[in-house]
């Protein structure tokens, strides 16, 4: 997969990891780059250009829109490509724990869809358990004196302290 | 400069103002001793919870938790050598050796003393050179302020991390983030596909979820990793005496750190890797440098602290940010309605001059709170990261609700977080997106006022003589790394 690999500094060596070729998420990114300046182009076909002299408030995000689009596809190049450019040889990205990353960004954004509905108190005493337990943290008893000491310091700074109304 | 002294000791004679000094200071001991959380996560997460706080109070707090965090980080470098912010990586090559030696309170104690003497020159000065540079930016017009902006921007080069061309094009997704909303001089609505994006994509939610909460899924990641435990806690001794021999290393280091970190984008890591070079160049003992020789442990320490005040120059005097930590900052004062820039000298000379007093008050209980505090720092390296990460990203979704009053921020921060994280993983830096987000809105605003004056003459740009050295400077900033990467 990968011609060169180097040592994650930190790395933790029992723990699940994924790796993959630097250059393969340079054109992953650079596509994804690629859309977004395409967005950027289509979307500037809709902006009402009234007239103030000069240039209109389309002009700047279609020439953001240019400079991505270039930026993006030398990106693609250089990883298709990589000796027009000089580069090296490929390196490893490495995800270390990417099932306990993926669900730290799952709980995340679960609680952001719940706030409203369950309101701040209920939702949070569910979020932060879990997102303990994502983050390796397996000692009951440390799990709970987060939660609930967060929650009385969250009370006393919004609601006495800052007066201001949680969700 | 007098004047804004008395009306800042004026606005600062309040117990708000010393309560937030001493807040600042404590939270920065603490951010900065844990590794993985910097200056700037630790800024972008106070800075929703400062918003009932008057402007003077708020700054002094951010500023002084900026220094903390900053000294804090040479800590658990010391101790278990793990850097607690990224210029501490420096300390630790020689304040490590020094520890193993069994001189822990020494190499404790000389760390401290030279960030308090690195941070008080730099700020005397910091006073001299920003009120100059602000006053000479004072005659500035839109063209002078586009080539100001496009300065600014193209600093992205120091800013990019490993590739230039990933720097670029995190700086243009900053601008195409930063054009969503309504247009600055027509009023048209731009990318407005929610009612959440009608006054733009917010700066503060973005910010948290671009720097804190993806430093948390990277915290995530190596929650598993053991911390270096640490069993016998060190005592420092606190003698100033020791600091007597190396008074040449202090001020030759303090003037670098301040120099070099007045270039915007080369913060607290370029200052004390360049001091830590030098001073290993300079030394007779060359060879001894990474095994404990207090001359690179007090000329790296010195260099990163003198970076703070230096990084606050530019952002004062030109409103151009010279660090991230610095790009917070200038989100925090528009938070309060005050803009950074040659005008704030004179509109608000009470945040210039609270921020100088503020960097020079603190200073002595930093030495004392770091002196004396060093058994509980060091308990805080000892907390799992595990532990951490879910407190971190708790405070992120909270502030960040807290800034705006609405949930739609917390889905910003989630949506920031995930695209931050993803950025770090494939080496695209996020603090050109920073960059972009401040200096986007100027740089596009005076572009096209400055074409409104002139009819839509472009050649404006380059009839006045300061917008054309700033486009010149900002063609050498861009072209410098280039030309130097193909010899």
């Amino acid at each position: 997969m990968t011609t060169d690999s180097h040592e994650e500094p930190d790395a933790d060596h029992v723990a699940p990891v994924i790796e993959i070729s630097e250059r393969k998420l340079d054109v992953v990114a650079g596509v994804t780059f690629f859309a977004l300046a395409a967005w950027l182009w289509h979307g500037a076909a809709d902006i009402d250009t009234t007239s103030s002299g000069g240039v209109g408030p389309a002009f700047f995000p279609r020439a953001i829109a240019l400079l991505m689009a270039g930026g993006s596809l030398l990106l693609v190049l250089q990883g298709f490509v990589p000796k027009l450019f000089g580069i090296r040889p490929d390196k490893t990205i490495w995800v270390q724990r990417p099932g306990s990353v993926l669900a730290a960004m799952v709980i995340v954004i679960v609680y952001a869809s719940m706030l409203g509905r369950l309101t701040y108190y209920p939702a949070t005493a569910l979020f932060l358990p879990c997102l303990l337990w994502a983050a390796g943290v397996r000692r009951p008893i440390i799990i709970a004196a987060c939660t609930i000491g967060f929650l009385t310091f969250t009370k006393i700074l919004f609601e006495i302290v800052l007066g201001t109304p949680l969700p | 400069m007098l004047s804004g002294f008395l009306i800042a000791l004026r606005e600062m004679a309040s117990w708000n103002v010393v309560f937030g000094m001493a807040l600042g200071m404590l939270i920065g001991y603490c951010l900065g001793s844990i590794p993985g959380l910097t200056s700037s996560i630790g800024i972008a997460l106070v800075v929703p919870f400062t918003f009932t706080m008057s402007p003077v109070v708020s700054i002094v707090l951010l500023v002084t938790l900026y220094m903390a965090t900053e000294y804090a980080g040479a800590i658990p470098a010391i101790l278990v050598n793990t850097p607690g912010v990224p210029a501490a990586a420096v300390t630790a090559l020689d304040g490590y050796p020094m520890r193993l030696r069994g001189e822990a309170g020494t190499a404790l104690t000389m760390s401290i003393l030279s960030a308090a003497f690195g941070s008080i020159t730099s700020t005397l000065l910091l006073i001299v050179s920003a009120t100059y540079m602000a006053s000479f930016a004072l005659a500035f017009g839109p063209s002078e302020y586009f080539g100001l902006a496009v300065l600014g921007l193209s600093l992205v080069s120091s800013l990019s991390g490993a590739s230039m061309l990933k720097g670029f094009l995190s700086l243009f997704f900053g601008l195409a983030v930063g054009v969503i909303g309504i247009d600055p001089l027509d009023g048209v609505a731009r990318y407005v596909f929610t009612d959440g994006l009608l006054s733009g994509v917010t700066f503060l939610p973005a910010l948290i979820g671009l720097f804190a909460l993806s430093g948390v899924f990277m915290m995530v990641e190596k929650s598993g990793a053991k911390v270096a435990p640490l069993r016998h806690l060190p005592s420092v001794s606190g003698q100033f005496g020791l600091m007597r021999p190396y008074l040449r290393v202090l001020m030759r280091s303090s003037l670098m750190g301040y120099l070099v970190s007045v270039i915007p984008g080369h913060g607290a890591v370029i200052s004390a890797v360049v001091s830590y070079g030098v001073q290993k160049r300079l030394s007779d003992k060359p060879e001894s440098f990474g095994k404990g020789n207090p001359e690179g442990l007090i000329a790296a320490e010195t260099a990163a602290n003198a970076s703070v005040p230096g990084a606050l120059a530019p952002m004062l005097s030109l409103g151009i940010p010279g660090s991230a930590s610095t790009a917070i900052l200038i989100g925090a004062l528009m938070l309060h309605g005050v803009q950074p820039g040659p005008l704030l000298f004179a509109k608000n000379p009470e945040i210039p001059y609270s921020i100088f007093i503020a960097l020079l008050v603190t200073m002595p209980f930093m030495v004392a709170v770091g002196l004396g505090g060093v058994r509980f720092w060091v308990k805080v390296t000892q907390v799992p990261r595990g532990v951490i990460a879910a407190l971190v990203c708790a405070m992120c979704l909270l502030g960040s609700y807290a800034s705006q009053n609405d949930i739609f921020a917390i889905w910003l921060t989630v949506f920031f977080g995930i695209v931050g994280y993803l950025m770090k993983k494939i080496d695209i830096e996020p603090a050109p997106v920073v960059l972009a987000l401040v200096l986007g809105n100027l740089t596009e605003s005076n572009f096209r006022r400055a074409l409104v004056g002139s009819g839509g003459d472009l050649t404006v740009f380059l009839t006045h003589p300061i917008s054309l050295v700033c486009l010149v400077l900002a063609c050498g900033v861009l072209l410098l790394p280039l030309i130097r990467k193909t010899r």
